[in-house]
């Protein structure tokens, strides 16, 4: 998969050449900058770890950056007995499983324009842990532009999570049921990110899904901005202007307490890391338990249709 | 196996060979595609139309630049092929060939990427319609592919989910279709099964319309059509 850079000279759209400067490397990094630093991310030193999370599991054995740890969302990244998010300890044991202690840079990326990339990065910093990035456009940008990859297995070194967390560090990025109950009728803007047929509630169980809801259509007042407006066509995030105007002119702004949703809440994790991270907005909870648990719950309102507007 | 079916609706102007469609109404297209790993595609498209419409058609048809694959605002980077197979005066056929793959967000290709081989896709093209037949053996990919095509489109496209089911016929008539609109093809099959073309007539057209429940008049109006369409296909493929 190695080979010359195309240029995006034939693309329809003009867009910018590299991901460089765009946005501080604190959060997102490019493909270069992961490309530049294989060989540490290869190592057993415990100082940067790269991490593949693919919606469709079986693409890391296709073939993952060199030195990248696979992680499975179905298994690794929700508790299976509690049916919620990793609890503390079971986020200590994945991390630990993983290569990764307290000091490790996480750097993660995955298929879909990095949906559980993100998922995984809104885990962590619920629980708090201090440096993860997301790799800019995920695993197409990488295996499209060809950057190496492997079939080698990856065994990450043995560590231990030194001052694992015992409760969320940021319980302030996630929104609960009755978060979103009681945000209903407030000033509250609600950001849902699923496909408009999900959101007018023509479709309540998406086709070959597990996840349906009994009910379709979307929480009440609710603003749809399909989360793939988030991406350019190459995959990368939109840049600061063309991101701030998507949800801007959708009367979401800076200053807003915003809740966003999806479906079972791996896409919204991406909306999430772009009004959080990317555009600074200051209060952005995520609502993972999404439409899977609002459309099954008894007793709540819904709304179908078209948005009303939702500013 | 199943049948996974959805349509793609192009405002004006989002694509060019779909605007084609749009603007000239006679128009219609039917295509099989097939692919056994991201890397290329192959597919057969039938167009039907007024002659005045399909001569318009030709210079995008032929033409390899033009990008009748791609749904996301990325043209495809490979290289393509067209063949003409069939000239007639209402309906081309031609071959297309898309190889050396380095992305192309196609249908095809983005299901090749989910779904092992042995994928069939049917697809026709009417006004600002594109609707997909994808036919799979195994369905436990289809919900990642649901979520990842309907991402893909490009701007002034929209997704819309049909059907998920096990296939139980099949309606491609890509190489004989016969070119009669739904309402002329059923009110000619009945004629035919209740024996309106015998000698004697084993029907009139006032049982014939009393049991489609339309006027004789419509009735008589749409064998008209009909007979004198297949009449015509059938000059033009003596010719």
């Amino acid at each position: 998969m190695t080979g010359e850079l195309p240029t995006d000279d034939d693309q329809r759209e003009p867009t910018e050449a590299s991901t460089g400067g765009r946005y501080p490397t604190d959060v997102l990094v490019s493909a270069d900058w992961v490309n530049a630093r294989l060989d540490r991310f290869g190592s057993d030193a415990t100082d940067l770890r790269l991490l593949e999370v693919d919606v469709n599991a079986s693409f890391y054995e296709e073939g993952h950056a060199p030195g990248a740890v696979g992680v499975d969302w179905r298994t690794d990244l929700r508790s299976a007995e509690a049916h919620d998010i990793l609890s503390p300890a079971e986020m200590t044991a994945f991390l630990e499983s993983r290569g990764i202690t307290e000091e490790t840079t996480v750097v993660i990326y995955g298929d879909n324009r990095n949906w559980f990339a993100a998922h995984l990065y809104w885990q962590l910093a619920h629980y708090g842990h201090p440096d993860v990035k997301i790799m800019d456009g995920g695993r197409e940008y990488w295996t499209e532009h060809g950057y190496p990859t492997t079939t080698e297995p990856v065994a990450p070194p043995d560590v231990t999570y030194g001052d694992a967390p015992d409760a969320p560090a940021r319980p302030e990025v996630r929104a609960a049921r009755t978060d979103v109950r009681a945000a209903i009728g407030t000033d509250t803007k609600f950001v849902d990110v699923r496909l408009p047929e999900e959101f007018r509630g023509d479709v309540t169980k998406p086709p070959g899904s597990d996840e349906g809801a009994m009910r379709g259509g979307h929480i009440p007042g609710a603003t749809n901005v399909f989360w793939a407006e988030n991406v350019r066509p190459d995959g990368l995030f939109k840049s600061h202007e063309e991101l701030a105007d998507v949800y801007e002119s959708r009367g979401v702004t800076p200053n807003d307490d915003v809740i966003v949703y999806c479906r079972i809440g791996e896409r919204s994790s991406v909306t999430w890391f772009v009004l959080e991270e990317l555009l600074g907005y200051e209060h952005v909870r995520h609502y993972d338990g999404s439409w899977t648990e609002w459309g099954n719950m008894i007793g709540v309102p819904i709304e179908v249709g078209e948005s009303d507007g939702g500013s | 196996m199943y049948d996974f079916t959805f349509t793609i609706t192009y405002e004006p102007g989002a694509d060019e060979y779909v605007d084609l469609f749009i603007e000239r109404e006679s128009l219609q297209s039917e295509a099989t595609y097939s692919c056994l790993d991201p890397t290329e595609l192959w597919k057969l498209e039938s167009v039907t139309g007024d002659a005045a419409d399909l001569d318009a058609v030709d210079e995008l048809l032929l033409d390899e630049s033009v990008d009748r694959e791609s749904i996301s605002a990325r043209e495809c980077q490979s290289n393509r092929t067209t063949s003409l197979l069939t000239n007639e005066q209402r309906r081309r056929v031609t071959y297309t060939y898309v190889s050396d793959v380095d992305y192309c967000e196609s249908v095809p290709l983005i299901t090749a990427k989910y779904v092992d081989g042995g994928v069939l896709f049917e697809q026709t093209r009417s006004g600002d319609t594109v609707r997909w037949r994808v036919l799979v053996q195994d369905d436990s990919k289809i919900g990642l592919l649901y979520d990842t095509l309907a991402a893909k489109l490009g701007d002034g496209l929209s997704f819309s989910f049909e059907h998920l089911t096990e296939v139980d016929h099949w309606e491609s008539e890509l190489l004989s279709r016969p070119d009669v609109p739904a309402e002329q093809r059923e009110t000619l099959l009945l004629a035919v099964e209740r024996g309106y073309f015998e000698t004697p007539r084993g029907v009139t057209l006032d049982e014939l319309a009393a049991e489609l429940g339309e006027p004789r008049s419509t009735v008589s109006y749409r064998l008209r059509r009909a007979t004198a369409e297949l009449a015509k296909r059938f000059a033009d493929q003596q010719a």
